[in-house]
Formats: C-alpha cells, structure tokens, sequence
C-alpha cells in the first residue's frame, strides 16, 4: 500500500502537472521540448561558425548578430567579426549542446519516456518521482553550460572533447575558478550525468520489471529493445566520463595534475603543476564514454523508423530477432572500441591493430539492422505518410554516414583524415541527416498520440524536401574538403591559406582549389535553418488547428501505444492490459484486417496466444 | 530463500562468523604489510606485496559481495546485471593494461635503464 | 493509478522494483570506481616520480577498516531484525550503523587536517623536504610572495574585489597617488563628453567603498565603466563600419569574391574592405569615430610591504633585493623590490628520492649521486636547522649502513654473491620523523638498530602523521629562500598525483559514506510508519539500503590497501 496514494488525485497543481510532473508522458513532452529549444540553441551556434568560415573578413549579419547584448559583441567580436577564440567557443558548445542537450535527450529522454511504457504496457515508469529528478537535473546541467555564455570568461572552448592539457589551461587566467566557462561546463556535465544515471535505472527497472500480461521479451517492440540497450549503455559507459570530468574539475579547482605531464610551459613560464599525469588518461575515460555514447544517440532514432517502417508498409519487420541480437551485440561491442578515436596518440601497431578490428566487427551488427530495415520495405505496401517519408530518408541518409566511417576504422588512413572536414562530415551524416532525420519521424509518427490531432501535411512538405535536399549540400561538400585535408578547426575556413596567386605554399594551392565549397555549405546551412520554420509553426499549430484523428490507433498499428486513449492520461490504459502476440503482425493471411494489434483477443484462443508471459522463458 | 525466521536466525550466525573473517583477514593484510619478517618476495613493497594485498581484499569482498549481499541466493536477473557490470569493470582495468603493452610507447615511458 | 510490484517481488523475475533498481545503480558504481581505481593503476605506472609508497599512517586506516566492516555486520543485523520483527533490535542495529559511519567520517577528518595542514617543498635539485611552516603572525612566516612595492597595475577589464582588498589592506601607510591622470569617456546621445576623473600625483584614498567620492574603489568602479563602454563603443563604430565598407567594396567591384575563381580579385578586396573600413571611421559622419581607450590603472605607493599568496599569481624574480614584479590572476601587477619571501619551515622529513631517480634517467653514476645529496646538505647555509640537518644526515647514513648488513646477514647472499635483500631507496634516501626523533634521542650517533627502534615513536603519538607538539626539538627549522624552491604545496592534490588520487577515492568514498548513513537514517527515524504499514516494505528498503552500504564498504576494502599499505 504506497503511501504516495492520496497524491493519486485527478486535478493535480499546474506545478505538479506541467513543471515538477510525475507523468511518463509529460516529462516525456518536457524532455522533448527542451532539447529542441537546444537544438535550435546549437544550430544557431553552428550558423555562426559557418559565417565565420565562409566569410571570415565580413562582419555577422544584423539577422544573426542581433541576438547579442552590444556588451557581449565587444568582448567577443572584432568589428563584428567571429575570431578565434569567440568561434572555438561556439565550436565547443555547438558540439555539447548537440550530443548531450539535444540529440540524446530528444531520442532517449523524449521519445523513451513518452513510448516504451505505453508499449509495454505499464502504468507508468517504475519510479515516477525520479523520473522527474532525471528531467530537472538535465534541464539544471544544461543551464549551467549555456549560462556560461555571460560569464567573464565565455563559455568552455577546448572543443566538445575538452582535451587536456588545453582546457584545463583554459580560463585558469580567471581569480575565480567557478565561475568560468569550462568549470561550469564539468560541473553541468556531473548533473547530466547524474539525470542520465537515474533515466537509465529508471528505463531497465521498468523493462525488467513493469511489462504487462503476455509481454514475453521476443513480443517486446524493436523500440524497447532499442531502449533497453541504450539505458545499459548510458549506465555503464557513463561513470568513467564522470570520473574523467571530476578528476578534471580536481585538477582546475586543487591544482592536481591528473592530466599535466611533467614539465608544462604556458606563455607565463613553468606551469605551477606538480606534473606526472598523462592526458592520454583523460582521453581514455572520454571516449570510453564517447564511442557507446554513439550509439546511445543512434539507437532511439533507429528504433523509431523501425517503428514507423512495419506501420507503413502494412508487412511485418523483416527479421526481428537477428534486429534484437544485433542491437545487443551492437551495445556489447561499442565498449571496445573507443581507441579509434585516438590512433594519432602514438599508440603502437598490436593495440591499434586490436581496435582496428572491433571497430570493423562492429559495423557487422548495424548493417544487420540497417538491412532488415531495408528489407522490409521490399514487396510492402507502403503509406508515404510524413513519418515515413523521414524514415524513407533515413536509410540512405544513415548508409551514408556509415559507410562514409569505415576508412576512419583503419588506422592507415586515418592517419590522413584524422582532425579533417571529412570526419565532420562522416559523423554529421550519422547524426544529422540520420539521426535527426529518425527522430523527426518520430515526431510526426506519435504526434497523433500526444495531442489526439495530425501534424499539417503540406508544411510537413515544406519541411521534409528542403530538408534533405540542403542538409545533403552541406555535408557532402565537406567530405570532399576532408579528403583535401581541410582540418576541422580553422576559425576562417582556410582563408588564411590564400596568400598570393604564385603562393609558394603548396598546400595554399590545395585550399584554393576547395575553399569555394565553403560559400556554398553557409549558404546551405541558412537555408537549412529556414527549412526547419514550417516545422516550428507546424508543432505548435497542430496542436489546435491540427486534423482531429479519426480514433485511438490512426495509422493502424499493432503495438500497445495505440491501444491508450489519446491523448493518454494518467495510469495510461482504461482496460487490463494484456498482450496476445509478437509486435508487427501486419497482413496476416488468416485476418480480415491487414494488422493485428497485439493487445487484440485471439477469437480462438490457443495455448501459445495465451501464454502469460509470467512463467519463466524455459516453460515454452 | 533465506525468508523463515529459522533460516534468517541461522544466516544471523553466519553473519557474524564472516564479519569475525573479514576482521581477521584485515589484520592479515596489515601484518604482511608491516612486519619485515612476514615480507614475501624482496625488502619492501614490490610486486609480491601487492598480488597478496589485492588477492586479500579480493578475498574480503567476494566475502561482502556473496554473504552480506546475498549474491549466494540471488535472482537471475541481478547475476545479469552483476555479473555484466563486473565484466566491464575489469575490462575497463584491463584494457588500459592493453595499452601499456605497446612496445612502442611503453618502452618510452619506461626510466631509462629499465627493460634494457 | 499504482505502480506494481514496489513491495512484492514480481513472479517471473522474482524481484521487487527497488531490488532491481539498487543493482544497476551498483552496476554503473562498479563502473565508477573502476574507472577511478584504473586510474590509479595509470598514473602509478605512468609516475615519472617516485610514488610515495606506505607513506599514511596506518592506523586510523586500519581503525576505519575495522568501524566499516562492523557497520556492515550491523545492516545486516537490523535487516534481519525486521524479518524477525524485533523494532527494538533493528532500532539499535541501525544506531550503531549510523554512529559508525559518522565516526569514519570524523577519523577522517583528522586525516585529511593533518595532509592540508603539512607542507612539502622541493629545492631545485629535485630533493623534497617536509614539515610544518611557521604562521603567518610568526615573524616572516607564512607561505607568501614579499614585495616593496613602487606601483600597482590595475586592469579595469578584470580586476578582481578579494585581490583588491588584500592588496589595501596590505599597504601599511594606507597612502597612494595616482600615477597618470584619468579621463572618463561618457557617451550621451551617441555623443562623447570626457570628464576628468583624476589628475596624476592625486592622493587616493584606499578604504573607502565605491560609493566614496575619491576612494581607490570609486575610481576603479568608474573607470571600468567608461572602458566598457567605450569598447561597446568602439565595436560599434568598427561593426557598422564594417558592413558598409563591405556593401561599397561589393557594389564597386561586382558581387562577392571568390577566391577559387579569382585570386587576385579576392586579395584586392579583402584590401579594399579594410580601407574603405578606415576611411568610413575617419569620416566621422555615419559611424562616430573610434574613441581611444586603455584598461590600464596605474598608481604610486610608497614602498609598501605587500605580501600575496602564491596560489594568486607570479612573481617574475623572487630573490630578496632584486627588482620584480607580482602579476595577480586577475592581471594586477605588483611593481617593486622582492622583499623576503621564504619560508620558515620545521622539517619533519626529508627526501632525496626523486633527486635520485632524476640522476638515474640521467645515467649518473652513484659517486656522483652521493655527491649532489652531499652538496645540497653543504649548501643550506649556517644556521642552527642547518647543523642539526647535516647532523640528522650523518645519523641516517650509519642507520643505513647498518641497516643493509642486517639485511644481508639476516636473507644472506644468493648464488651470485649478491645480497638476498637490500635496502629500498625508501631506506636509503628518505630520513623520516620517526627517525629524526630517534637519532635525536641517541645524540646523533646511530650504533644499533635495536636502538633507534626503541627510540621511534609508537603509532599513537603518531596517529596522523609528525607529532610536532610533543617532539618539536627533533625537527630542525629551515628558512627556504623562494629562489631555491623548484615547487611547494600542501599534502594537497596538488602535491602529486597520488596525493590527487588518494583525495579523490576517498572523497568520493566519503561522500558515498555520508549519502548511505542519511538514507539509512531515514529509515531509523521516519520508518516507523512504513514498519506499521507493512513490514516487509520497510525490510525490503532496509535491504536496498544496506547492499549500498555493503558496496561502500567493499570500496574501502580496496582502497585500504592500495593507500595505506601499497
């Protein structure tokens, strides 16, 4: 008998229902809310940079600039110029805002918490009030971070990585080591650790144990799987991150040296550090995080169109279980993969050799599922609704980035592309026409469910055919200047390299011949961000003015968010739930309709339709 | 399951006599530590030392871990979960060590004089 | 609505959510620390300095092993109280758990008091000394950079209020002059109006507070403000400017540039930016004009004493007597003649090991590794510390001696002749308190080991390091000029790495101690009502909360060994 049971009313505060709730679904929609405020946070960030690139003698156009206090323009403008240092900090935090404010919190956060209870069928999360916990913390972390735009000092620089010994050098000219950029952006980086840390017990909890009635783990949807895989990730590949971040605030705050080897010299002398460290320490714990945190961006987003694709080519997921064992085998392996990102340290042939390898065994489990996706598609009959137009662009978009990352894997050519435009490019085309692309899908996707009405489609449109079209010139563009060797960090965008028509500078020559694609990609870029518009007013008209759907499953579909009213309320199903098959029987033979809901009474109930899912695996 | 009162009142002893071990087994491990003549291997701390005093600790905590955790009667589930997080613990251990035994950038970092 | 299965176990899995829930929080804690015990094994294989090896006092390590493993024996107890449904008993399982923990906290306490309060300090040839340093109020004590100052450097963009008032607050005559006269910059309707602020050889008043007309504050608060807004002045002026000479330039020349195109073209422009940019600025009409600007603050003070902590800035050239200057984080600089900036110290240990390990990489031959320790003892001057220093030296090096012939009678010599066992450069190069106390007892004049063995200390006069109280004679006094000093810090994370590591399992362990203890009062204290309601329930939490326990508990298991006895 809980003793929360007299909060258990049906009219709580607008503090308990919109702000501190306890609800799955609204800290779901608080979640997702929040983290596309910061992805248009972070795009901004990154309209600034490419200005700066494309334009590096112009001032900031007033259409940009006039979001800055004139205060702020003088500190960190030159006649209203992007330089160096004010670009290395929209650079460090585009990066941040991006994989830890917004990508992982809308797949993860948003999408996870609104979806897999409904689709297991529980009444909510297995700990509600730490869900909330796990929202406020994100919200205050991120916070913390972008506040540091105010600070005296700007906000962390060092890259999204923070690699020492630069950023723990970074702002210590400041008497108050608190209040700069960087520290703010570790001690914010300790609070998402601690919101993703509570998220993840909270998702595996309720996965374990919160499934209804005859939800055995092979009827659980591909999203759960998904879910459950990146929760484990999140909960273990976290910590050292953590341990990396906290040794790195003890190093800023106490001096230590952790990360400084010996013998360090600032432009002020013999740095005032004991030495002995090792920044190959840092680089350890960070990507020992960095890699599954890949993943943990990458797989909400799958599981999303594998959502939406069974729906909308009315025939089951192709190979749902090779997709389940792919998707465990994807999370084990991304733990032993992280060298890869630091081929360039020295490391010698035998440990590079061993990463080389895990690296390309991992790519076998993401083409499993990236095939079966594909697969499905063949012979369907498929609905070009606005999801599935998103997870239409998806596949190839996702190909993509994938393929485009397996010559990264070999050390030998890594040794060329390592730190060049075309790892940029590599991973924005996982993350941004991919990932993002997913995500957008799910939006569309489950709109109907959180609001009762359908997004607009001719916005939808407007939004989807820009999209793809402009995100593609500004990414592929930058493959090409990779394979020039464009490094990845040039504030001007190689202007610097222009010297003179018979520069002596062979590699000014190379630059020359590349540097025009830079107009082209900013160009790209300002288009891509008035592509998202449609999408804005989209989500926030729809919500009132949207077409009413017409009952509770509108796209006709089989798993168990459908079964909820909508939009569902608090405790979610009206009746005892409980689940008669697998996830995805569309188009059975044997039934009228062309799916069968999992949630439906087998008119003729078998032995194996009523399996309760309560007796242990081995029973059946 | 240890949930009747006369099993719970047997584990009781049990408990007890495994909190007398662990007591017994610190002070083994602060003994070695310094008394000369318990000191295995050279004089003082080398490698010896330190494969007995981990070997100790290790001992102690499967003693916590299996009795005082109850992992000696524990649910599937938890051996998934305990056994997966172990795992990857002493991955993350041993990887590191993976790193060390490149000949290339060990041998650097060695003083000068060792391994030569 | 209710959640299922927060007391009762569900069938199939056949466990309850917290039961599940407290293990994958343990799982992500096992990861946690095995990235910070991985850590340890890094940095201790990485160390290019000797790693301070069974350093720590071990008792009160060893006493809080001992409270820990008795806490964890408790939990379990009241645990088993609750299914046995005896209150009372787990009322006084819980209690003794809870003091436990608190006790572990303040035995840490003292350890952590006793490191932030002992000092080291390395010469520049790499020999480490040990001990206390005299307070602040004992003569020149303290841990301080000295100048006589002639002038101080303010930066208007960054100084910094808690550097300030220890700078005034240092000036002993509280007078100053302002060096430079001082022009404030008001801009009203886009219009410049400058405003004398001060004329140089004004006094300056150091107390009063910004709202004091005249006080050093006052003038400092107004003089920031006109350089902020002159720079958001002067960014605007160049911003517009910049945009139009841009526009001209393209309207000139045809479009934008681009370089793949045109070289040459793109060159010319980018020129032609900039002077169409100046031009636009000297113009006057549109733009306003550039205003000239200075972050600098300069006044005279009259050979002031100024002492700043090290921790606060530089100082550029810290032997007595020679011109220096002190920049403070904030940009302050401190103009002057360095005054006395030693440190008063009671040495409580010495160490030459990483002198010796430095020679070594360098292939030194032992000769001339005996040489150098020898020339540092020659070099620390005459004074009494310094006698009774080399004394202390002579004293360990016949320790020593007879030390390695212990050891060689005792583990005899192997089939190459060589000794089974010989002294560690611990024995060798490191005099520590306990000795220093010793060889004083025995005058300076080892003959017999058994005799310095009964003369150390015992455990409990040194239950947290050096007893200065009761042994203060045995420890010299040394006045270590700052020019000398290579690096000096408190036993502090900062003094190395595994001094940061040490500080950072624990810390963190302790915090782990402090959360568990409050949870688990919680259920001693408000409980009650959840034991009335169900007892299982509360067993069930009691459970939870003790397997945290138990894991804090298995931490220390590690990190009690590798601290104190590895």
């Amino acid at each position: 008998m809980s003793a929360d049971d007299h909060h258990d009313h049906h009219n709580p505060p607008f503090w308990q229902k919109y702000i501190f709730s306890t609800d799955h679904k609204m800290i779901g929609l608080q979640y997702g809310l929040t983290a596309l405020l910061f992805l248009l946070f972070g795009f901004f960030l990154m309209m600034m940079m490419r200005w700066s690139i494309a334009y590096p003698q112009e001032p900031v156009p007033s259409w940009m600039s006039w979001v800055f206090t004139d205060e702020w323009k003088a500190r960190w403008l030159t006649a209203g110029k992007v330089e160096g240092e004010t670009y290395n900090m929209f650079g460090a935090m585009h990066g941040t805002i991006m994989v830890f404010l917004g990508v992982v919190p809308l797949g993860f956060g948003a999408f996870g918490n609104y979806v897999t209870p409904l689709q297991i069928g529980a009444p909510d999360m297995a700990f509600p009030k730490l869900n909330c916990a796990s929202y406020w913390l994100y919200a205050v972390g991120g916070i913390m971070m972008c506040g540091s735009f105010f600070l005296e000092s700007g906000s962390a620089k060092s890259g999204w990585t923070n690699y020492p010994p630069l950023s723990s050098f970074a702002d210590s000219q400041h008497p108050n080591q608190f209040f700069t950029g960087q520290t703010q952006w570790l001690l914010g980086l300790v609070f998402l650790i601690s919101s993703s840390l509570l998220g993840s017990v909270n998702f595996i909890t309720t996965i374990i144990n919160l499934r209804c009635k005859g939800m055995t783990w092979m009827r659980l949807p591909f999203l759960v799987w998904a879910m459950l895989v990146t929760a484990f990730l999140l909960l273990l590949a976290f910590p050292p991150l953590e341990v990396a971040g906290i040794m790195q605030l003890v190093d800023r705050s106490f001096g230590s040296s952790f990360f400084q080897p010996t013998g360090l010299y600032t432009d002020a002398g013999a740095a005032d550090y004991a030495g002995g460290g090792s920044p190959l320490l840092y680089q350890h714990l960070f990507w020992f995080l960095g890699h599954p945190e890949v993943y943990v961006l990458l797989l909400p987003s799958i599981a999303c169109v594998a959502e939406i694709i069974p729906t909308n080519t009315r025939k089951p997921l192709w190979g749902y279980k090779s997709m389940v064992y792919a998707v465990i085998t994807l999370g084990f392996l991304s733990f032993i993969v992280w060298a890869h990102h630091m081929y360039l340290t020295g490391m010698g042939s035998s440990v590079s050799t061993f990463f080389q390898v895990t690296t390309v065994l991992i790519s076998v489990p993401s083409v499993v599922i990236i095939t079966a996706m594909l697969i499905s598609l063949w012979g369907g009959s498929i609905r070009f609704t606005m999801p599935m137009m998103w997870a239409c662009a998806f596949l190839p978009m996702f190909g993509i980035g994938g393929l485009t990352g397996l010559p990264l894997a070999f050390n030998l050519v890594d040794l060329h592309l390592h730190d060049t435009y075309y790892v940029i490019g590599h991973f924005h085309y996982v993350v941004a026409p991919g990932i993002l692309f997913g995500l957008f899908a799910g939006i569309y996707y489950w709109y109907p469910k959180m609001y009762g009405r359908y997004m607009n489609k001719t916005l939808g449109h407007l939004h989807f055919w820009p999209s793809l079209i402009f995100i593609n010139l500004v990414f592929f563009p930058m493959l090409l200047q990779g394979m020039a060797g464009f490094h990845r960090r040039w504030y001007n965008g190689g202007d610097g390299y222009l010297v003179s028509e018979d520069s002596a500078n062979v590699f000014g020559q190379t630059v020359r011949e590349w540097i025009g694609l830079n107009q082209l990609m900013s160009v790209s870029v300002f288009c891509l961000a008035a592509a998202q518009i449609p999408f804005i007013i989209n989500l926030f008209t729809a919500w009132k003015t949207g077409k009413k759907v017409e009952n509770d499953n509108p796209w006709d579909a089989t798993t168990l968010e459908w079964a909820t009213p909508t939009p569902p309320g608090h405790g979610n199903f009206t009746f005892d739930v409980a689940v008669y098959r697998g996830p995805y029987e569309y188009s059975r033979p044997d039934i009228e309709e062309d799916f069968y809901p999992q949630w439906k009474e087998p008119v003729e109930a078998t032995s194996s339709d009523l399996d309760d899912g309560i007796k242990p695996k081995s029973d059946h | 399951m240890a949930d009747s009162p006369e099993a719970i009142k047997k584990s009781v002893k049990l408990y007890r006599f495994i909190g007398l071990l662990l007591f017994i087994f610190t002070g083994i491990t602060v003994a070695v530590a310094t008394i000369p003549a318990l000191d295995f291997g050279g004089h003082g701390f080398d490698a010896y030392d330190a494969v007995i005093g981990l070997c100790i600790a290790t001992f102690k905590a499967s003693l916590v871990a299996v009795i005082f955790m109850h992992l000696n009667h524990e649910k599937k589930a938890i051996y998934w979960i305990f056994f997966g997080a172990l795992f990857f613990g002493v991955a993350l251990i041993l990887l590191f060590a993976l790193a060390f035994m490149d000949p290339i950038t060990f041998d650097a970092l060695l003083p000068k004089g060792v391994g030569e | 609505m209710e959640i299922p299965y927060i007391v009762n176990a569900r069938k199939d899995t056949g466990l309850n959510n917290s039961k599940i829930a407290i293990w994958l929080f343990l799982a992500s804690e096992v990861m946690l620390f095995g990235g910070l015990f991985s850590s340890y094994i890094f940095l201790r294989i990485y160390a290019d300095y000797p790693w301070p090896e069974r350093v720590l006092p071990v008792l009160p390590g060893l006493v809080n092993t001992f409270i820990l493993i008795a806490s964890s024996v408790t939990v379990v107890f009241a645990w088993a109280s609750l299914k046995l449904r005896k209150w009372g008993a787990f009322k006084g399982y819980m209690s003794f758990t809870i003091l436990c923990a608190a006790v572990f906290m303040v035995l840490k306490g003292f350890e952590y008091k006793a490191k932030l309060t002992h000092q080291s300090i390395q010469y520049n040839d790499w020999t480490n000394i040990e001990g206390h340093l005299h307070p602040e109020d004992h003569g020149h004590g303290g841990n301080f950079y000295v100048v006589n100052a002639n002038e101080i450097n303010f930066d208007l963009g960054s100084y910094y209020d808690p550097y300030l008032d220890e700078i005034t607050a240092r000036i002993g005559d509280k007078k100053a002059t302002a060096a430079k006269d001082v022009v404030l910059n008001v801009f009203e309707d886009d219009k410049l109006i400058q405003k004398p602020l001060i004329k140089a050889g004004d006094v300056i008043d150091l107390e009063g507070d910004d709202e004091t007309e005249g006080s050093l504050r006052y003038i400092l608060a107004k003089a920031k403000q006109s350089f902020i807004e002159t720079r958001m002045h002067n960014e605007q002026v160049r911003e517009s400017a910049g945009r139009q000479s841009w526009k001209n330039v393209k309207s000139n020349e045809g479009g934008r540039f681009n370089a793949v195109r045109d070289l040459t073209q793109y060159d010319q422009a980018k020129k032609d930016a900039v002077n169409e940019e100046n031009s636009l600025i000297l113009e006057r009409e549109d733009f306003g004009t550039i205003v000239a600007n200075t972050s600098l603050f300069k006044i005279k003070v009259d050979n002031a004493l100024i002492k700043i902590k090290p921790s606060w800035g530089r100082m550029s050239s810290p032997k007595e007597g020679e011109d220096t200057t002190i920049s403070l984080l904030d940009k302050t600089a401190i103009v002057g003649v360095a005054g006395d900036s030693g440190m008063e110290i009671d040495v409580d240990a010495v160490d030459h090991r990483h002198l010796v390990m430095k020679a070594r990489d360098r292939k030194y031959s032992q000769e001339k590794i005996d040489g150098m320790i020898e020339d540092w003892y020659a070099n620390l001057g005459d004074s009494e510390g310094a006698a009774q220093i080399r004394k202390l030296w002579g004293a360990h090096k016949q320790w020593r001696s007879l030390f390695a012939a212990k050891l060689k009678e005792d583990y005899d010599l192997d089939e190459d002749d060589q000794p089974n066992r010989v002294p560690t450069d611990l024995d060798m190069y490191r005099i520590t308190w306990k000795q220093m106390v010793a060889y004083k007892e025995l005058d300076y004049n080892v003959t017999s080991l058994e005799e310095v063995k009964e003369n150390e200390p015992g455990m409990i006069a040194g239950f947290t390091g050096a007893n200065h109280k009761k042994f203060h004679d045995s420890f010299p006094l040394l006045n270590v000029a700052r020019h000398d000093v290579k690096f000096e810090s408190v036993f502090s994370p900062k003094m190395n790495n595994y001094y940061a590591i040490y500080f950072t399992i624990t810390g963190l362990h302790g915090l782990h101690v402090i959360g568990g203890a409050l949870v688990l009062a919680y259920y001693l204290f408000f409980g009650r009502k959840m034991y009335l309601a169900n007892p299982e329930w509360l067993a069930n939490r009691v459970e939870v909360g003790g397997l945290f326990w138990h894991f804090v508990d298995l931490v220390w298991i590690f990190a009690f060994p590798i601290f104190y006895l590895m």
